[in-house]
């Protein structure tokens, strides 16, 4: 008899709720197109101004092309190989400093998370090395590791190991400890709680932790190739600004912002599909 | 580039046949500086010198020009190009550096074409008058700055009295015409340009003014390396002397430009409007030990660096 | 009839040995029969999550003790699931429903996988959620979500199912549904259920027996027998005239003395 009750109420509740929610969902959706397009027409209002500035000579200097030179020079820079080149080796060397710096920064946060002896002992060391501005430690670190690529990688790790340390911490410790107790009342072993529970319930931390990462990553892999060197797209830069081709250090600078912005683009579709829960808010 | 510069050298080998065709080929590694001071040791590299010696030179532009002795040391490099100023400085800190050859020389005044550059209507015309005025510099605590100080002394001015502002050389024009510095010291090609317009005027070419001979830069390899292979760095020497002899011979040769473009990314037409200046082929410690005296002089320096030490015999 | 689940002198203090040593509840005992429904009711702070919590073996008493079947408990032990009062927070949020149905059962072996997803699926169909397999906790409503917790509880096939307050969150309407529910599936499963609540209607209408604790300091002051017909019917149940009784017993005695509310 109750569930006789039950049953249709079930079935109300649920045309009722999937109505209302398909409501409002159209709204944030509309908003989020309304940012983007007033977002971009701000960036091409932003950039004809750029354009002006150059032709009509508001700004004197010879290191101030026209936008449509700096695009021009983009184009056969990408088409001839004479920018792409770069900014793929770029791009090599900050994945592979991002991928060692992410693995361990996350090992050793979970580590952290989970031990408070650990914490105490390796914590006020992270803090005191974390402060140091990567181009500070450049110079030192040639002595070590050479120009090429070992240093790049490593200061690239170095760069993306902190925030995924420190996030992925925080996320092991705000686990909620019901979760846990829901693992103990079923009688959930401890490390299949460590992998069925405690680590998703941490992805959202350490995702967040590597999308941090990524951005630091790619600017700190630019800057060290500025430093030390000659490959890569920031040697490419200072290369251009030094051989007089301002069109070409501008196009070089404008790859780099559309790569940043790419790489984000990529890290949020791939987190939506590895964390599909995480579409909720 | 590496790709670029790797095929020129095929095309250079293919074109001059050497000795050491077919054989195994040494492989040096070179720090460089991508401006035209080094562009003798590209020469080499294009007409196969070097190969004819049986080397294969590698080159590792460093824009910078800041990481040229921390590669050496570090073994990332076993030839570095450098200005006279950080190596005395390296050698005081007592890093084992050998000179091996001469790089850059201002032998004669109507060659030195970097200058201290203002802009014309602000009537600055020596040190005295420079003095609580603001100064461009690539760099301080090195050559140039230590120059453009020794230059305001012989002039008048108290150098201490004026301020030095880090401007890197392609933004130096921009830098004077915006005023964020009264006076620049500028190097080729980026003087050349800029004094090329009405609005700024050369006031003074402090290398000759103030030590015309100087040796602004060299060729340097560590000690230990210099040691332990000296018939490579014999055969380095050997082959940039013939480079040195051929680009000085050349000066004026359309064919220099696109080698020089190669490797500073400098375009042709730019390159046209340069004089080009000659390179030395010997080094001269006496230069250096001047060097060092200014440089303690203007407190770089401690106390004097022995350069005899310094200066391998096959420099001279 | 022995007891399913005992509890003898049972005593909770937090922070033992502490300045600020806090006496949760003392000297409670309680026996449960198999396939009995027992509700406990208690004003809000009185300690019904804790004890609810020591007698699934999630907390330890700091003196007496707690037996299922006649063995001692010290930790969770097998057959006994707590179903949190927070709900919510208990889902996996990145697991779909049906794999947080699952969760109980993945130490199995591989090959029984199928047979147990079915099963969970069955589950789900019990508590009224059939086709919702694949959708994630946050696309659920809140009586839906606790539908769920509901589900996973018995995956696990417990002898004892412990509930705390497992209807606070959600809308009156919704309360009643799923309490028709859970007596639904304590009936069609047998198991021994515990159920904590300041809902004195709600304790009346689901349970054989009431246990009702005191204000602080905490003990447990009656247990009371409930004696209603079964099975229960919201509207007929609400209105009998026992219901009634027991509702005003019971309500005078969580409310104490209180004075009426002046006009
Ligand atoms: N971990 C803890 N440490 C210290 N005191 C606690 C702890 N957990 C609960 N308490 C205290 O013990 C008392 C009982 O808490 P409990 O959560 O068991 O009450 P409850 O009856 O379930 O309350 P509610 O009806 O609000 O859920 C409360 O006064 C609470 O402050
Ligand atoms: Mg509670």
């Amino acid at each position: 008899m109750g569930q006789s009750l039950a049953a249709p109420a079930v079935a109300r509740a649920t045309t009722a709720r999937s109505a209302g929610s398909q409501n409002p969902a159209p709204r944030p959706r509309r908003n989020w197109a309304h940012t983007r397009a007033s977002g971009f027409a701000l960036i091409l209002v932003l950039l004809a101004l750029w354009e002006a500035s150059s032709r009509l000579g508001w700004v004197q200097g010879q290191s101030w092309p026209p936008f449509s030179a700096v695009l021009v020079a983009a184009w056969r820079g990408t088409l001839g190989g004479e920018l792409s080149l770069p900014l793929l080796s770029t791009i090599g060397r900050m994945l592979a400093g991002y991928a060692i710096g992410c693995s361990l920064g996350v090992a050793l946060g979970l580590l952290l998370g989970a031990n408070r002896w650990i914490r105490w002992i390796v914590l006020p060391v992270v803090e005191m090395i974390r402060p140091i501005p990567i181009p500070a430690i450049v110079p030192p670190l040639i002595l070590f590791l050479g120009i090429d690529d070992a240093l790049k990688v490593f200061v690239v790790a170095l760069a993306s190991f902190f925030p995924a340390l420190i996030n992925t911490m925080a996320g092991v410790l705000g686990v909620d400890d019901v979760l846990l107790q829901t693992a103990r009342t079923f009688r959930v072993g401890w490390s299949r709680t460590v992998l069925r529970v405690v680590l998703p319930a941490t992805l959202p931390a350490i995702a967040s932790g590597l999308r941090v990462a990524i951005g630091l990553a790619l600017v700190v892999t630019v800057v060290a190739e500025m430093i030390a060197g000659s490959a890569g797209i920031g040697y490419y830069i200072v290369q251009m600004q030094y051989a007089l081709r301002p069109d070409a250090m501008y196009a070089a600078v404008l790859c780099l912002a559309v790569t940043g912005y790419v790489l984000n683009r990529l890290f949020l579709i791939g987190e939506a599909r590895l964390m599909p829960w995480m579409g909720r808010g | 580039m590496l790709n670029r510069r790797s095929l020129l050298q095929t095309g250079a080998a293919l074109a001059v046949a050497g000795p050491a065709r077919g054989a195994e080929l040494e492989r040096v590694r070179v720090s460089i500086i991508p401006i035209n001071d080094v562009t003798p040791l590209f020469v080499a590299i294009e007409r196969g010198f070097f190969r004819n010696e049986g080397l294969l030179v590698d080159t590792s532009p460093s824009a910078g020009g800041a990481t040229g002795i921390p590669g050496l040391v570090a073994g990332s490099y076993d030839i570095a190009y450098g200005n006279v100023v950080s190596t005395l400085l390296a050698a005081q800190q007592g890093i084992e550096l050998r000179v091996i050859a001469p790089g850059t020389k201002i032998q004669e005044a109507r060659n030195d074409h970097s200058a201290i550059v203002v802009r014309r209507e602000s009537g600055i015309r020596s040190g005295k008058d420079l003095e609580g005025k603001v100064v461009g510099v690539n760099t301080r605590n090195n050559v140039i700055w230590l120059y453009a100080r020794a230059w305001i002394k012989a002039t008048g001015g108290n150098p201490d009295r004026v301020t030095y502002k880090e401007i890197p050389h392609p933004q130096m024009e921009d830098a004077i015409r915006q005023k964020q510095v009264d006076a620049g010291y500028m190097v080729v090609p980026y003087v050349t340009l800029a004094t090329a317009k009405p609005e700024f005027e050369k006031i003074a070419h402090p290398y000759s003014a103030v030590q015309l001979g100087v040796d602004v830069g060299q060729y340097l390899a560590t000690a230990s390396f210099v040691q332990s292979k000296p018939e490579t760095v014999a055969k380095f020497v050997r082959a940039l002397r013939r480079g040195i002899e051929w680009y000085n011979a050349n000066l004026t040769n359309p064919d220099l430009l696109p080698i020089i473009s190669g490797f500073t990314k400098i375009e042709v037409p730019l390159l046209k409007t340069l004089t080009l200046p000659p390179a030395p082929l010997v080094v001269e410690p006496a230069q250096m030990e001047r060097t060092t005296q200014l440089m303690i002089e203007h407190r770089l320096l401690r106390k004097p660096v022995d350069v005899k030490a310094l200066v391998a015999p096959m420099a001279l | 009839m022995s007891a399913r689940l005992r509890l003898s002198n049972v005593r909770k203090v937090y922070g033992e040995g502490s300045p600020d040593a806090y006496l949760a509840f003392d000297s409670i005992s309680l026996d449960v029969a198999p396939s009995e429904f027992v509700a406990v009711v208690g004003p809000s702070g009185c300690g019904k999550s804790t004890l609810l919590r020591i007698a699934a073996g999630l907390a330890p008493a700091s003196a007496g003790e707690v037996e299922l079947d006649g063995r001692s408990v010290s930790g969770p032990p097998p057959g006994v699931v707590y179903l949190f009062q927070q709900y919510a927070k208990s889902l996996f949020p990145w697991r779909t429903v049906i794999d947080n149905v699952m969760f109980p059962l993945e130490a199995a072996p591989r090959s029984e996988r199928r047979s147990l997803r079915e099963r969970c699926s069955e589950y789900l169909k019990q508590v009224g959620l059939a086709g919702f397999e694949n959708k994630y906790p946050w696309q659920l409503s809140g009586g839906m979500q606790q539908r769920v917790a509901i589900a996973r509880a018995l995956a696990a096939e417990p002898r004892v199912l412990l509930l705390d307050e497992p209807f606070s969150a959600v809308d009156a309407l919704t309360r009643m549904e799923l309490q028709s529910l859970v007596l639904d599936l304590w009936r069609e499963n047998r198991f021994t259920a515990v159920l904590v609540t300041h809902d004195v209607e709600e304790a009346v209408f689901l349970a054989d027996r009431v246990a009702v604790l005191s204000h602080r300091p905490t003990t447990l002051s009656e247990v009371i027998e409930v004696g209603l017909p079964r099975p229960r019917d919201h509207i007929a149940t609400r209105e009998d005239k026992r219901f009634l009784e027991l509702r005003h017993h019971l309500m005078e005695a969580l409310l104490g003395r209180l004075a009426p509310v002046a006009a």
